[in-house]
């Protein structure tokens, strides 16, 4: 395959020609030695639940049943629950570890944390009933901390707690008719694990139910309440410019990289790189540049302005520049090949969480206790690997692009307010009804190493917002879209329909710009997507409309991980019509893959997954559904 | 002249060469076109277990051929030049006397068309689909030199 | 150097092939007692029964004598060898001479001495002239009988069904197939020529062939006085191997008896060999000669002669009596010994609940012959294993593995 082939990112071509040059192996070689993949695999045809096992069913014939007698539907659908638990489990694991955090700081047991996000507090602890009046902040967070732990324990039947207190009753309604109400998060995941062990659900139908479950613990014991501990505690983004790329590296200075998912971590690290300057100075360096990769990497770019090296796909390459001293990481989407290419090139890799260590990397155990400490350590590390960096082997691609980043809810609407302070949101209604507005689309999730790096985000974003489409983004989809130059303003003009750029324009300059909006807005992380869902549910109501009614639709054009399907079955269950670029493992039965795209599903629950690889018939049929919610709305 | 030359050490049994081989002979020549548009087609290897040893069979491409000896329409032919014991559907009536004499009893009886099926070494491609899909490289698409200086050397490395 | 060839079927085919593979130059000619490019003597019934067209049946291209530098003489029918000459004579009187001789001059059709046999509409089916007399002579809701129960009348038999006439079989023995098949895969195929509408007829002697003034057959009358109405008879009563020109060599006494021959081919003279229907073949299973003059054994019997013939040396590894048939699309294969009549043989068979009969012969824990009904799948595996006479622990051992190579064969031999 052609380096062109691999990904578009100019900065990543150049890597991949080092790395080729080199003989060193990255992710695009891995796949190509794995290829042609198992077609079992791809279909979701093979079962490993039992010792029986494994039993793989053949799509064109017999044996068309596992030895315990499962057939194709519910071998299919079985892995795909299990994969929606996995995914689910993943976001629902970080919101316990941020919820875990804010009671320790809350007690004061985590003293090297204060609380910075009070309105974000308040706002919560209004919304889930608790009397705010009166009270200390840290009182309040142990409050919030009781109630928001519900979500994951309780005993009780009832709708888990940060459902109950955030989803639309009319979503809640639908829920319950399907029997899908998750009870708390961990029993649900918990009962996935059981239903889909052997002897057990076999019927395909009920075990997507159960998937749509998934998603919606994720949605909300995820997600949402993994973004409202981390606002609570580090306060809510507001937009901040900054830049994005592997030439955000510089030669002369240590670079740290963060890369993982929780900000517990990367805004310790970053706190540190800032308080130890000088001894980087002393060292020999310039100072210290920190960058961030994947969604650590957007969370304190959001809240810091720390820039972002690079999405997913480039996380060796960042190495391959022999510029990075130290990348530290904490969970999800971590590559266990970056000890080997840190050993080619340059660079300590430092794993901070007891359950994702590495062969060959530096193990620093990381707590809220002690956090400061460690951090230190960790940044110490760094400035001592700076001293064995070869300069000579140092290249940094010339390749980086401004971006505006950081537009959480409450920057969009305080945005807004700007234009109409009294009614926020009336002129984004306004432009919605009156067609300026096409719809809005967010693209989220991965990148996907079967599909050119960045290419179907960046190409299916280009269309829609020339199709006066707005469009959201968070995640890897956001770096990619940032690389590409389309979180800056410019790209309004050069990109934007004209409906699109007029309305982009008006709320940029009232907000103070000096120019248009960016045509996508960076709404942060991959579990930012509740800020996505908080923005839809505030339109919705604002229109007195439910959210499966609005003329906006989802997209994962380059899904990767099991997060990003649990992800998209929150989106679905939220009712929002949900492309993937890449079809999930499921076509082995035409009953899952069926039911999981078909009319019945979106009747039902309001939403479906739509499928489609190729990014201009991806757009044409999100606007064609757009268009279709549009004229349903009568607008 | 390369062959497919079987390793049964490496064979795990995960039958992706008979997946590969049944997509590379439907009409698509590819997974998903084929399972979403439910065509029928059929695998001309099968990974064969005794119980110790796997082993993936297909036409081994014979140099003195019984099944070319059988075939009394000409369906089947030993071409000189490619080594490969080709088959000619048009002219097959399925008498099964190949599949008689076929001492590997690797040629298939499709009951329907009463034709046989058997290894074609995809002639659609460089390399057969089944030695493209092996990923343990139990089946390799080499020259018999070639594979026998490996397997000697591997048996004198594990000496 | 010149090589001659007398026939232009299987075996001379194949003699010239391998001739040609090795010896690039010298002259190879074959002699053909019919005027056609070589076909395939196998598909007639085949080509009766409409499933392929006379233009299917030829076995090679239509430039292969000249891509392959043989000069190929039709309707020259070889009537005397002379080995001192070396020189054949053919019944056009003309004289080819040779530095080798292949006598693959095949077989005919046998014809009892029944009266009434030269009747018109009485036939054999052996050659394309045959069936294509048969061809025009069969019509669709008429009667014929078949005379014969062995594996070529049973093919004619299904193919004149095929076209729509009543076919009655007249069988001698007590089962169709006796000599391929034991009594209950006999059944069966009996019970499938039932399903498709041909009468089969065990027991029966026929006297006499009774036709009308104008000499058409009319019907077969039985010993016991029954007759049976016919439109057209053929006459499936085994072959005869043609030898007859060879009586002044000394190779054949009345003529009619097969050639003698060793693992080369060759016959008791020099220079001469012989292959195919005219020859005897070499069983592995008894380590003797016997008559098998079946289409696989031809084509390697030719290819091992024409190999000698150049100047190398190859011996013919040996063949099993085998034959493959379907009859309504179920297929039936036997191979080896299939009805043991002497001690120390055990036969094992199973019918299974979807009609699949499997039956194996063994001794000492080897197989020597099976038969398959139903699922013929994979039934060469068998084959091989008869001829390799690989040993198994025990007859069920054998009788108990599944049909697969590795099982059956082994690895060991595999590499």
């Amino acid at each position: 395959m052609s380096i062109e082939n691999k990904t578009i990112d100019r900065a990543a071509q150049e890597m991949l020609r080092r790395t080729q040059a080199d003989g060193v192996e990255v992710v695009w070689d891995r796949l190509e030695a794995q290829e042609p993949q198992c077609g079992f695999g791809t279909l979701g045809l093979c079962c490993r639940n039992c010792l029986q096992g494994p039993c793989r069913i053949n799509p064109f014939g017999k044996p068309d049943r596992g030895v315990c007698g499962a057939d194709a539907h519910t071998i299919v659908a079985r892995n795909l629950l299990r994969s929606l638990a996995g995914g689910a489990a993943a976001h629902v694991d970080h919101a316990y570890d941020v919820l875990e955090a804010l009671k320790k700081i809350a007690e004061g047991s985590a003293a090297d944390y204060e609380l910075k996000g009070e309105e974000k507090l308040k706002a919560v602890a209004a919304k889930i009933g608790l009397d705010t009046a009166n009270k200390d902040k840290n009182t309040l967070a142990q409050e919030v901390a009781a109630r928001a732990y519900e979500t994951f324990t309780s005993h009780s039947s009832e709708p888990m707690a940060w459902l109950k207190y955030w989803a639309p009753a009319e979503r809640i309604e639908t829920w319950t008719k399907l029997g899908v109400v998750p009870r708390n998060a961990d029993r649900e995941i918990r009962e996935a694990m059981h239903q889909t062990t052997m002897g057990m659900d076999a019927d395909p139908v009920n075990l997507l139910l159960a998937g749509i479950k998934q998603g919606i613990v994720d949605g909300f014991a995820g997600l949402k309440l993994a973004t409202d501990m981390q606002d609570i505690i580090f306060g809510t983004p507001q937009p901040v410019t900054t830049q994005t790329n592997l030439g955000v590296l510089k030669k002369e200075y240590i670079n740290v990289v963060v890369h993982g998912h929780v900000p517990l971590l990367s805004e310790k690290i970053v706190q540190w790189c800032r308080e130890l300057e000088e001894d980087a100075k002393e060292a020999g360096a310039a100072g210290i540049n920190v960058a961030g990769i994947c969604c650590t990497g957007n969370e304190v770019l959001m809240r810091q302005g720390i820039p972002s090296a690079t999405n997913f796909l480039g996380q060796e390459l960042a190495l391959a520049t022999g510029a990075v001293d130290l990348m530290v990481v904490d969970v999800q989407c971590i590559m266990p090949s970056l000890t080997n290419i840190a050993q080619c090139y340059h660079g300590e890799i430092v794993t901070t969480m007891p359950i994702t260590k590495i062969p060959g990397a530096d193990h620093v155990p990381f707590s809220f206790e002690e956090a400061d400490q460690q951090a230190e350590k960790i940044v110490r590390k760094a400035i001592a690997s700076f001293k064995r960096r070869d300069m000579a082997r140092v290249k940094i691609p010339d390749e980086k692009a401004d971006i505006i980043a950081g537009f959480s809810t409450e920057a969009i609407v305080g945005a807004l307010s700007k234009v109409d302070e009294s009614d926020p949101l009336k002129p984004l209604v306004d432009a919605i009804k009156s067609g300026a507005i096409l719809g809005a689309v967010g693209t989220v999730g991965c990148n996907n190493v079967k599909i050119t790096q960045d290419l179907m985000h960046v190409e299916m974003v280009k269309k829609l917002v020339a199709n006066d489409v707005l469009v959201v983004a968070t995640g890897c989809s956001a770096h990619a879209l940032g690389k590409a130059g389309l979180l800056h303003p410019n790209a309004t003009n050069e990109f934007a329909g004209e409906g699109l750029k007029a309305v982009l324009t008006v709320v940029g300059e009232a907000a103070g710009l000096g120019g248009p909006l960016p045509p996508v807005l960076h709404m942060g992380s991959c579990v930012d997507n509740s800020r996505i869902g908080d923005l839809l549910m505030a339109l919705a109501d604002y229109l007195g409309v439910n959210v499966k009614d609005l003329p906006v639709a989802a997209s994962a054009p380059e899904p990767q991980h099991e997060k990003a399907l649990s992800i998209g079955t929150w989106a679905v269950a939220m009712g929002i019509f949900t492309h993937l670029g890449l079809p999930p493992q499921v076509l082995g039965s035409d009953v899952v893959a069926g039911t999981l795209t078909g009319d019945k599903l979106e009747s039902l629950i309001g939403g479906k997954f739509y499928v489609e690889t190729d990014a201009k018939a991806a757009v044409e049929g999100i606007i064609e559904h757009i268009k279709a919610k549009r004229q349903a709305l009568g607008i | 002249m390369e062959q497919i030359l079987i390793n049964p050490d490496r064979c795990l049994s995960c039958h992706s060469c008979e997946l590969a081989c049944a997509v590379e002979h439907a009409l698509s020549k590819e997974l998903l076109a084929a399972v979403l548009g439910k065509e029928s087609t059929k695998p001309r290897i099968f990974v064969e277990t005794d119980g110790e040893t796997n082993l993936p069979l297909q036409c081994r491409h014979c140099q003195e051929p019984m099944c070319v000896n059988a075939c009394m329409t000409g369906a089947l032919a030993k071409d000189s030049t490619t080594g490969k014991v080709l088959f000619h559907q048009d002219k097959c009536v399925g008498c099964w006397m190949c599949v008689m004499t076929c001492p590997f009893g690797a040629i298939e009886q499709d009951m329907s068309q009463k034709v046989i099926s058997k290894c074609d070494r995809c002639p659609d491609r460089e390399q057969p689909a089944c030695a493209d899909a092996c990923p343990t490289g139990a089946i390799r698409y080499t020259k018999v030199a070639d594979f026998a200086h490996d397997q000697r050397k591997h048996y004198l490395t594990n000496w | 150097m010149a090589y001659l060839i007398l026939g232009n079927s299987a075996a001379g085919i194949a003699a010239a092939e391998r001739i040609r593979q090795i010896d690039k130059n010298n002259s190879i000619t074959i002699l053909s007692d019919e005027p056609h490019a070589a076909y395939s003597r196998c598909l007639t019934s085949y080509y009766l029964g409409g499933q392929v067209t006379e233009q299917d049946m030829y076995l090679r291209a239509n430039n292969f004598y000249q891509a392959m530098g043989i000069s190929f003489q039709p309707n020259q029918k070889a009537a005397a060898v002379n080995p001192d000459k070396k020189q054949v004579v053919t019944n056009q009187d003309n004289i080819y001479s040779y530095d080798k001789l292949l006598i693959a001059t095949g077989a005919s059709a046998n014809r009892p001495s029944l009266p009434g046999i030269e009747s018109d509409g009485v036939f054999s089916l052996r050659t394309m002239d045959d069936a294509k007399a048969i061809e025009v002579a069969c019509q669709s809701g008429r009667q014929a009988v078949v005379l014969g129960g062995g594996l070529v009348s049973l093919k004619v038999a299904a193919a004149l069904n095929q076209r729509g006439m009543n076919v009655t079989v007249l069988v001698g023995s007590n089962r169709v197939m006796s000599q391929n098949l034991g009594d209950t895969a006999a059944a069966l195929v009996e019970e499938q020529l039932a399903h498709i509408g041909i009468t089969v007829k065990k027991g029966t002697r026929p006297v006499s062939i009774e036709s009308d003034a104008d000499g058409t057959v009319t019907g077969v009358k039985l010993r016991n006085g029954d007759v049976y109405q016919a439109d057209l008879v053929i006459v499936g009563k085994g072959v005869r191997p043609n030898s007859s020109f060879l009586k002044e060599t000394g190779l054949v006494n009345g003529g009619g008896e097969p050639l003698k021959v060793n693992r080369r081919q060759e016959t008791a003279l020099q220079n001469i060999y012989a292959a195919g229907d005219v020859a005897l073949t070499y069983n592995i299973l008894d380590e003797n000669y016997s008559y098998s003059a079946i289409w696989p054994n031809a084509l390697e019997q030719g290819g091992v002669a024409g190999t000698n013939m150049a100047g190398l040396t190859r011996e013919y590894p040996g063949s099993i009596p085998m034959n493959s048939a379907s009859f309504g699309g179920v297929p039936v294969i036997a191979a080896g010994i299939t009805q043991p009549r002497a001690e120390g043989y055990t036969l094992i068979e199973e019918k299974d609940a979807k009609g699949n009969y499997r039956m194996l012969v063994l001794a000492d824990g080897r197989l020597v012959g099976f038969t398959l009904f139903g699922d013929t799948s994979r039934a060469g595996l068998y084959t091989g294993i008869i001829k390799s006479r690989k040993q198994f622990p025990s007859d069920q051992a054998l009788w108990q593995k599944p049909r697969n190579y590795l099982s059956l064969a082994g690895i060991s031999t595999y590499q």
